[in-house]
């Protein structure tokens, strides 16, 4: 792992990785997402134990944004790296963090491999600040460097691909068959798309392919194969889900996986027309044995987080899919369709007076829609119901849920325990008792009884 | 190698052709058939009552104008009561498909559940008593047009025709100072609500856009007919219990009863309405109207043995709209009366309410594998 690399990989890699991000920032907004995400919702759901993030004022979330963009820039020119990367990865990550409706799987990778790169010389060559600081410059850098980024991206497959070994994604062929279905009438494949069996091939090859790809990619003969593979895999998947930027990651980060002398091609073809070239004298990268031993132990921590997160939902009683205990953080991608209501019974304990709190008059759609349908979602935004009726001058009450969900094409069952005061309870890592099993029976006129 | 791939191929086809795996695959065929049945049945017969119903509102309100007096008024008022009636069964039809290019169209049409909570208070009686008196002209379609949705459409001639808060309506058409202006101005007001109409009668005639994109569009993806239909029925029936049932009877407001805050306050037909709407749905799910029937969502989910618990999703869904007609029609006219004089009974239709929308929002969709959208975002 220590022997020298071509240090140019690791500039392929930052120019690749920056060019994707710029894309994702343009995209947001050209679809006018940060008004409808970040402006528009009066409550945002905060991750446990982040919950003083909070999002900046009005518009001003807007300037986060820009920055974003132009620190992608920098980062693919190779300009102030650190700052620009350093920034980056602080203010993606703060953006993730401000509302959890908003989580998705290669939002969560982004920051994984931005904070890599924060510790990695990316910038060692082709880039605007070898050539303001020569003395930056590196021919060679260790092996583990661009491993370590690229065992980021194989982490995504792999573990995607363990979690897909599932009842439901196997032997249901589910949520695929749904969405599939969905694409039938695409021109040519479309009524192919309908077909179960398809769907059971498509949900048995992506098991398969996630699980090897990134072995596949490790060998060079297989290599060129394998790609081709990854970009059917993904072109497919970009134009049967709408899963944003996630394939156009998957493609561009997989392409650190060949050859230093491809790397090199590409950078000479980008980089040239601006006077930039890698250093011709050998230059290796040094670092003292205290800077190994941080940055070995680093990963390691880093890498073994990772390892574990995707199977502490073991240490849960239920079907994750229903429960979503642990069900984050786990490259559990594309494993569920759900659909859901939930209806919030607040009860003044002082009178006895009881009313529905209308969701739509806290969250926008999006939001209701997320909400309904995830326990620790469903408890925060009962908490928030009850510090709104403190506002309200309704010192002490009780908020019951009235839920009821569908996954996978299963039928309906009550998700929460519609009899539990939820301002009772707490969030936590603790199992959460007031989730009801997948398997009872729904639970019907609940609401009217009391009203 | 080829060996193990081979019989890994040969498995998933095994598996993806065991008829024991419960089914998803209703076909294009399938949803086509539905999607014209429905179309023919329900939709097309549909806008077309309406269509007529608005003309012969739109005579009747000519008459009254001509010769304001008790008849006149009593035979415009049930010609808005029989329109209004047959577009409680058509209102459904919302999302891109009342007309497939002007979202906005419904507003001005019927601003439903947005109307019917500021009708509650005087705003919109101000309103359009200022916009009756700015009216100068003879009567004129464009100026009502430009007017806010709030003083167009189905709510706004049932305040004119039916509001006696402020004076009899016979006095305000007769000897009230502006009685001339209010005239042309309810003449351009039920004018263009025709117009409007007669454009969505159109365009559902078997030729017309909407019907033929209508069947066309028979996939399962966020523009298809069966989405936009199935997100139009859940809006319905949230809007039922919500807006119609639970905040008159005070479930929103800290349990203090709004009885005033109904839909067709003045003309006391809520519940009839009510009614109509839960027909509305009936006709969605069945694609049967009026003894013609065809395939419908029902027909969908029997082939795919839907079930809720031990039941059967479709027989459970008709069976709820059954028994919510019987409640309602059980509370008479006049909602504001029955949250007042019989509240539990209300509170039996709400539960009852809340019990469809989880089968439609929750079931029914997630069987017919559409999505309900707010706004198209990335997932994975």
């Amino acid at each position: 792992m220590s022997e020298p690399i071509p240090a140019h990989s690791l500039a392929f890699f930052r120019v690749a990785f920056g060019s994707v991000m710029l894309h994702g920032i343009i995209r947001t907004f050209w679809l006018g997402w940060v008004d409808k995400l970040f402006v528009e919702p009066k409550f945002f759901f905060t991750y446990y134990g982040f919950e003083w993030v909070r999002p900046l004022p009005g518009v001003s979330i807007y300037a986060v944004f820009i920055l974003m963009g132009l620190c992608s820039v920098l980062v693919m020119l190779g300009y102030k790296y650190r700052i620009a990367i350093t920034t980056f990865f602080v203010l993606f990550t703060y953006v993730e963090l401000i509302d959890k409706t908003n989580y998705l799987n290669h939002y969560y990778l982004v920051s994984l491999v931005t904070f890599l790169m924060i510790w990695l010389p990316l910038n060692s060559s082709y880039s605007l600040d070898v050539k303001r600081m020569p003395s930056l410059a590196r021919t060679e850098v260790p092996r583990w460097m661009l491993t370590a980024l690229l065992a980021q991206v194989g982490f995504v497959y792999f573990f995607g691909g363990i979690a897909k070994l599932s009842h439901d994604w196997l032997f249901e062929a589910q949520p695929l068959r749904i969405w599939l279905a969905a694409n039938s009438g695409m021109p040519i494949i479309g009524p192919l798309l309908n077909e179960k069996w398809v769907a059971f091939a498509f949900s048995w090859f992506a098991m398969i392919f996630d699980l090897s790809i990134a072995f596949v990619l490790c060998f060079r003969k297989a290599r060129p194969y394998g790609y081709a593979v990854l970009l059917v895999f993904h072109f497919l998947t970009a134009q049967f889900f709408q899963i944003g930027m996630f394939p156009y990651i998957m493609t561009f980060a997989t392409l650190g996986f060949f050859s230093a002398g491809v790397h090199k091609k590409v950078l000479d073809f980008l980089f040239r027309p601006m006077g930039l070239t890698g250093p011709i004298s050998p230059i290796r990268s040094t670092l003292s044995s205290k800077q190994q031993a941080f940055l070995k132990w680093g990963l390691a921590l880093f890498f073994g987080i990772q390892v574990l997160l995707p199977f502490r939902y073991l240490l849960y009683p239920g079907q994750a899919l229903w429960t979503e205990e642990a069900y984050r953080w786990s490259w559990n991608i594309m494993l569920i369709e759900k659909a859901g209501h939930a209806e919030f019974t607040v009860v003044d304990k002082t009178t006895g007076k009881l009313w529905i709190e209308p969701t739509c008059d806290h969250l926008t759609k999006q939001q209701e829609k997320q909400m309904s349908m995830q326990p620790d979602m469903i408890l925060q935004f009962a908490h928030h119901l009850e510090d709104v009726m403190k506002e309200r001058g309704y010192a002490d009450v009780a908020v019951f849920a009235d839920t009821y969900v569908a996954y996978n094409g299963k039928p309906g069952r009550t998700l929460i325990d519609p009899t539990v005061d939820l301002t009772e309870q707490h969030d936590g890592f603790a199992p959460k008792n007031w989730i009801l099993p997948s398997d009872e029976a729904p639970r019907f006129h609940l609401t009217a009884a009391g009203l | 190698m080829k060996k193990y791939l081979l019989l890994l191929v040969l498995c998933f086809v095994a598996i993806g052709c065991d008829d024991d795996v419960s089914d998803n695959g209703v076909t294009d065929g399938q949803r086509e058939s539905m999607l014209r049945a429905l179309a023919t049945n329900v939709i097309t017969p549909g806008f077309a009552e309406v269509g007529n119903s608005s003309l012969v509102l739109d005579n009747a309100v000519d008459a009254f104008i001509q010769a304001p007096n008790a008849t006149t008024l009593t035979t415009a008022r049930q010609a808005w009561i029989t329109l209004a009636k047959n577009w409680k069964r058509m209102e459904i039809y919302q999302q891109g498909l009342l007309d497939p290019d002007d979202d906005s169209l419904i507003y001005k049409i019927d601003l439903g559940a947005a109307d019917f909570t500021q009708r509650a208070t005087l705003i919109p009686q101000m309103q359009l008593e200022s916009a009756i008196n700015a009216f100068d002209g003879t009567p004129n379609a464009a100026y009502v047009e430009r007017l806010p949705a709030l003083l167009q459409g189905i709510p706004a001639i049932e305040d004119l025709l039916f509001n006696e808060s402020n004076g009899s309506v016979l006095e305000k058409f007769t000897t009230a100072s502006n009685a001339e202006k209010r005239k042309n101005f309810f003449e351009g007001l039920s004018g263009s609500l025709l117009l409007r109409l007669r454009a969505v009668e159109d365009s559902w005639k078997v030729s017309g856009s909407a019907f033929q994109q209508f069947v066309n569009a028979y996939g399962t993806d966020l523009g298809s007919s069966l989405g936009m239909l199935m997100n139009d029925v859940v809006d319905l029936a949230e809007q039922m219990k919500n807006q119609k049932i639970g905040r008159p009877l005070g479930y929103y407001s800290a349990q203090v009863p709004q009885p005033d805050s109904v839909e067709a306050r003045w003309s006391v037909q809520s519940l009839p309405f009510f009614v109509e709407n839960l027909d509305a749905i009936e006709r969605a799910f069945t694609s049967d109207a009026e003894g013609r029937t065809g395939v419908g969502v029902d027909s969908l989910l029997n082939y795919m043995d839907a079930m809720v618990g031990d039941h059967n999703l479709s027989a459970a869904v008709i069976k709820q709209l059954a028994t919510m007609r019987t409640l309602a029609l059980s509370l008479g006219d006049d909602l504001p009366n029955a949250v007042r004089t019989n509240r539990a009974k209300v509170d039996e239709v709400y539960a009852e309410c809340l019990v469809l929308l989880k089968l439609l929002k929750v079931d029914v969709v997630t069987q017919l594998g559409v999505m309900i959208t707010s706004i198209p975002l990335d997932g994975d």
